[in-house]
């Protein structure tokens, strides 16, 4: 299955589709949103790659492999307990002070939202290497 | 010293046995001698002491489960003090003797490691307080058993007896445990001191925990009709069958039975089952004995008959009775395990255990002729040697009585002749007559093999000599901590001429009589046949339970997914149904506020009820998937609107890629097909329709049922304090529940691994099938 028409569309959607995550991911704490979806919406963009026929590019971000992406999100979900557990509790959420920045508003860091950036990663990969597995015949 | 330390110490010395024996094999031997002296005499200076009328020594303890009931306790009273020394006792000279048995073979290491674990054990079980503790001793007993019983594991026999003893054994430890743990609850302690200190206040436990704690005692002990794994696990080597038949593994039943004594004494059908299987037992094994021809297997029968006779006198269970069986039981501690030493070593030495080759090595093999008369003689109750103590004692106990007691009496004394007559077998058979073989192919045993019995011989002769000295304080007061109360008495070796000393002299007479006129192997008969039957029934169990979980197995697991699905649910809808129909059919009601869904959400039911008709007839794959597709769309619909957004926006994104990934799955696939007949159909339908039904119910059911004060409110008040978020599902899956989102996605990185190597190795092995290359 080769169809131009996705092939454009991939690499048209693809950014737009990745940044889009990202702002899902970062407003999850207070609106809809979070890692999770997050991670799916930014998976759609390799599967549109997959789905193209054409295979996904060499170099840059759409190549990297999901192997990369799925240590990479435990490691950082994992890493996030740390502090917490150093301050008492095993997994209990560290903040730093918030301050304001223009666009975002009020800002929250902490590491919750290194968590939220762990599954992200999680689920893109997980999708990442379904879609490669499944598709794997034709590439 | 805490009483337990001789535990810790000999799993100790268990777990570095293998390394050590390869280090140096004398090191070790005189480390163990040791040990196992220490250990002895640590448990005769409690023994003096308790029974000197001192306190008996403290048990420790602590908590080391999260329960309030069970504890880590050790107590050392008389009962089991003195069977700490019996155990460590004749554990020296097993110990010795095996150094002897198994010379430098490379498999020393393994058998010592087994064999002092099993004594560690052995150890926990009679010194334990806590009843759990002692069913951790008791089960790891049955599991060291079963790796010496199958030490020689290359035989399929003898694995076949190793499980069996295994089996019989662990079971009943399982039946045990659900006795004890039953009457801890019910008096809500599971010390053994505290239960007797309950029935010497006068309570009475119920019946089914006593009757499963006597079912384990039972099966331990080999009574019947538990008794058939007992001859079998002879399989073992000879010093393991030495220590497991004469004063360990078996006498572990006996030593629960003396424990439990005061609580079983409350139930008259108990004890009179006891009384019962013990006779039978004690029966069983001299009918049995009878027809062997293998001198360990002789052995083994009088073994089974002793432990009946002790069964029968702890069922009857007269301060009298109760003096008997220690007695016995001592006796035949030191005089079995003393001839199973000595027919291992006539073993080494012709290589032979069969009675009809044997004969004449009473030349060869001076020493130990002598200590296997003297054994004889003591088995044989021959004053002044201690069998005859406990002999007459048991006759004594019987004298004493009246009406059936005196029944008792001649069946005692036949069983007494008979083992007599075995035990002159056994002892005198292979050494009296023409030589057999010449002397030059008897391979003479090593000291440390003769030592064994020898030393036994003269145990036997000094403790029945100083019985009314040494034995006396340790016999009464073990007595009275198997009845419950004081009981005082001194032992005294001379009654002067009264019946029971009589009865032990016809008895003497008879036992050689009997042997002079049977000395070979008795022919078999129909009593036989009956005992082996219970055997039959062991292996039937065995085999039906094999055949029947294989077929259930096949019938349930077979490899069709469908078929998965249909025990699942067909599991789910009866179970939950059970339920339904014990809370009397409880009707679900509507949830309240059901009224107030707005029309939006009751127009989409018509379309998803359309579009799931046509995911089911539908002929083409896709067609199925898409329509799938359009029911997931209208659910998210409805979690928009009835304000769970995130879920909403979850279930699209996934129904989307789930969407996408199938079709990249089943493009390739031939359409759908009717493959199942209608039956078949029909119950699915009803499995699947009723499945729906239950899930829909129990949707209803939750938004019903209010047990406690919903959680969201609280956690939506911490929600931005705390977690600086507004999103409260958000910050419940990052923050308040962060580990179990941890743990969801690692699942799903391991469920994505998985597919990728199913689907890499289905490929591959397709492909090598085909003989084409793997890409």
């Amino acid at each position: 299955m080769s169809s131009p028409l996705l092939q454009i569309g991939a690499r048209v959607l693809s950014w737009p589709l990745v940044i889009v995550s990202l702002w899902l991911l970062y407003r999850g704490h207070n609106l809809p949103g979070g890692g999770f979806i997050g991670g799916l919406l930014a998976a759609s963009a390799f599967v549109l790659y997959d789905l193209s026929g054409a295979g996904r590019p060499q170099s840059g971000l759409f190549s990297v492999s999901p192997f990369v992406f799925m240590p990479l999100g435990l490691g950082l979900a994992v890493l996030s307990a740390v502090p917490g557990m150093l301050s008492g509790r095993f997994m209990q959420g560290v903040w730093l002070p918030g301050f304001e920045l223009p666009l975002l508003g009020k800002v929250h860091l902490g590491t919750p939202l290194v968590f939220d950036i762990g599954v992200y990663l999680a689920v893109t990969g997980f999708i990442i290497l379904l879609s490669e597995t499944l598709t794997e015949e034709e590439t | 010293m805490p009483v337990e330390l001789p535990i810790y110490l000999t799993l100790l010395l268990a777990a570095l046995s293998p390394w050590w024996l390869a280090l140096g094999r004398r090191s070790f031997l005189i480390v163990g001698s040791l040990l196992h002296l220490g250990v002895f005499w640590h448990f005769v200076t409690y023994l003096t002491k308790a029974s000197g009328g001192a306190a008996a020594p403290a048990s420790q303890s602590n908590h080391w489960f999260p329960s309030d009931l069970i504890s880590w306790s050790f107590s050392g009273n008389a009962w089991s003090l003195l069977f700490g020394a019996m155990v460590t006792g004749v554990g020296l000279l097993i110990f010795l003797y095996s150094h002897g048995y198994f010379g430098d073979s490379p498999k020393a290491g393994r058998f010592f490691a087994s064999l002092l674990a099993f004594e560690a054990a052995m150890l926990g079980v009679v010194l334990a307080d806590d009843a759990v503790l002692l069913f951790l001793f008791w089960e790891l007993t049955s599991v060291t058993s079963f790796f010496l019983i199958g030490f020689n594991h290359e035989d399929a026999k003898t694995r076949w007896n190793a499980l069996q003893a295994l089996l019989v054994t662990g079971l009943g430890g399982v039946a045990m445990l659900a006795g004890f743990l039953i009457l801890g609850h019910e008096w809500g302690t599971l010390s053994l001191a505290g239960w007797r200190t309950e029935i010497a206040n006068g309570a009475v436990p119920s019946f089914a925990p006593l009757a499963l704690i006597l079912l384990g005692a039972m099966t331990k002990s080999a009574l019947f009709p538990f008794f058939f794994w007992l001859p079998n696990a002879m399989s073992a080597p000879t010093p393991v069958s030495g220590f497991l038949h004469s004063a360990t593994m078996v006498k572990a039943g006996i030593y629960l039975i003396g424990a439990v004594h005061p609580l079983l004494a409350t139930s008259k059908p108990l004890m009179e089952t006891l009384v019962l299987a013990g006779g039978i037992t004690a029966l069983a094994g001299l009918v049995l004995g009878w027809i062997q021809t293998d001198l360990k297997k002789i052995l083994a029968y009088t073994t089974l008959s002793v432990l009946g006779m002790l069964a029968l006198l702890l069922g009857l269970g007269s301060p009298e009775a109760l003096k008997a069986a220690v007695l016995v039981m001592l006796g035949h501690a030191c005089y079995k395990a003393g001839l199973f030493m000595a027919v291992g070593a006539v073993d080494k030495a012709t290589g032979t255990r069969e009675i009809r080759e044997l004969g004449g090595l009473r030349h060869a093999l001076a020493w130990l002729a002598g200590s296997c008369l003297f054994l004889a003689l003591s088995k044989s109750g021959f004053p002044p040697l201690l069998g005859f103590l406990g002999k007459e004692y048991v006759y004594k106990y019987g004298f004493a009585g009246s009406g059936l007691t005196y029944a008792l009496l001649v069946f005692l004394f036949l069983i007494n002749v008979g083992l007599m007559a075995l035990a002159l077998r056994v002892a005198l058979t292979p050494f009296r007559g023409p030589a057999v073989r010449s002397g030059d192919s008897i391979k003479r045993p090593g000291a440390l093999m003769l030592a064994g019995p020898l030393i036994m011989a003269v145990a036997g002769l000094f403790l029945g000599l100083s019985a009314p000295w040494l034995l006396s304080p340790a016999v009464s007061s073990a007595v009275s901590q198997i009845h419950g109360k004081e009981v005082e008495f001194s032992l005294k070796l001379w009654h002067g001429v009264n019946p029971a000393f009589l009865l032990s002299l016809l008895t003497l007479l008879a036992g050689t009589v009997l042997y002079r006129l049977f000395p070979e192997v008795g022919r078999p008969n129909f009593l036989d046949r009956i005992f082996h039957g219970f055997e039959r029934i062991y292996e039937a169990c065995y085999h039906g339970l094999m055949t029947g979980s294989a077929a259930v197995s096949r019938r349930m697991q077979n490899g069709d997914l469908r078929s998965y699905l249909r025990w699942f649910f067909a599991s789910v809808l009866v179970l939950s149904g059970v339920k339904w129909w014990m809370s009397g059919y409880r009707v679900v009601s509507w949830p309240p506020g059901s009224a107030d869904i707005p029309w939006a959400e009751w127009a989409l039911v018509p379309v998803i009820a359309v579009f799931l008709w046509k995911t089911i007839t539908t002929g083409s794959r896709i067609f199925a998937l898409l329509c799938l597709a359009v029911v997931g769309l209208a659910v998210a619909f409805v979690f928009a609107r009835l304000g769970a957004p995130d879920v909403a926006l979850t279930l699209l994104l996934v129904e989307t890629f789930t969407v996408i990934l199938f079709i990249r799955l089943v493009s390739g696939l031939p359409g759908l097909r009717v493959i199942s007949a209608a039956r078949e159909r029909v119950v699915d339908m009803i499995l699947a329709g009723g499945m729906g039904l239950l899930m829909a119910l129990l949707a209803l059911k939750v938004s019903t049922v209010q047990t406690n004060s919903p959680i969201s409110a609280t956690l939506s008040e911490w929600s931005y304090p705390l977690a600086k978020g507004k999103n409260i599902v958000n910050v419940i899956l990052v923050d308040f529940r962060a580990l179990d989102t941890l743990g969801e996605i690692t699942v799903i990185v391991i469920a994505a691994v998985g597919v990728r190597l199913l689907w890499k190795r289905g490929r591959g092995t397709e492909h090598k099938e085909k003989g084409e290359p793997t890409s």
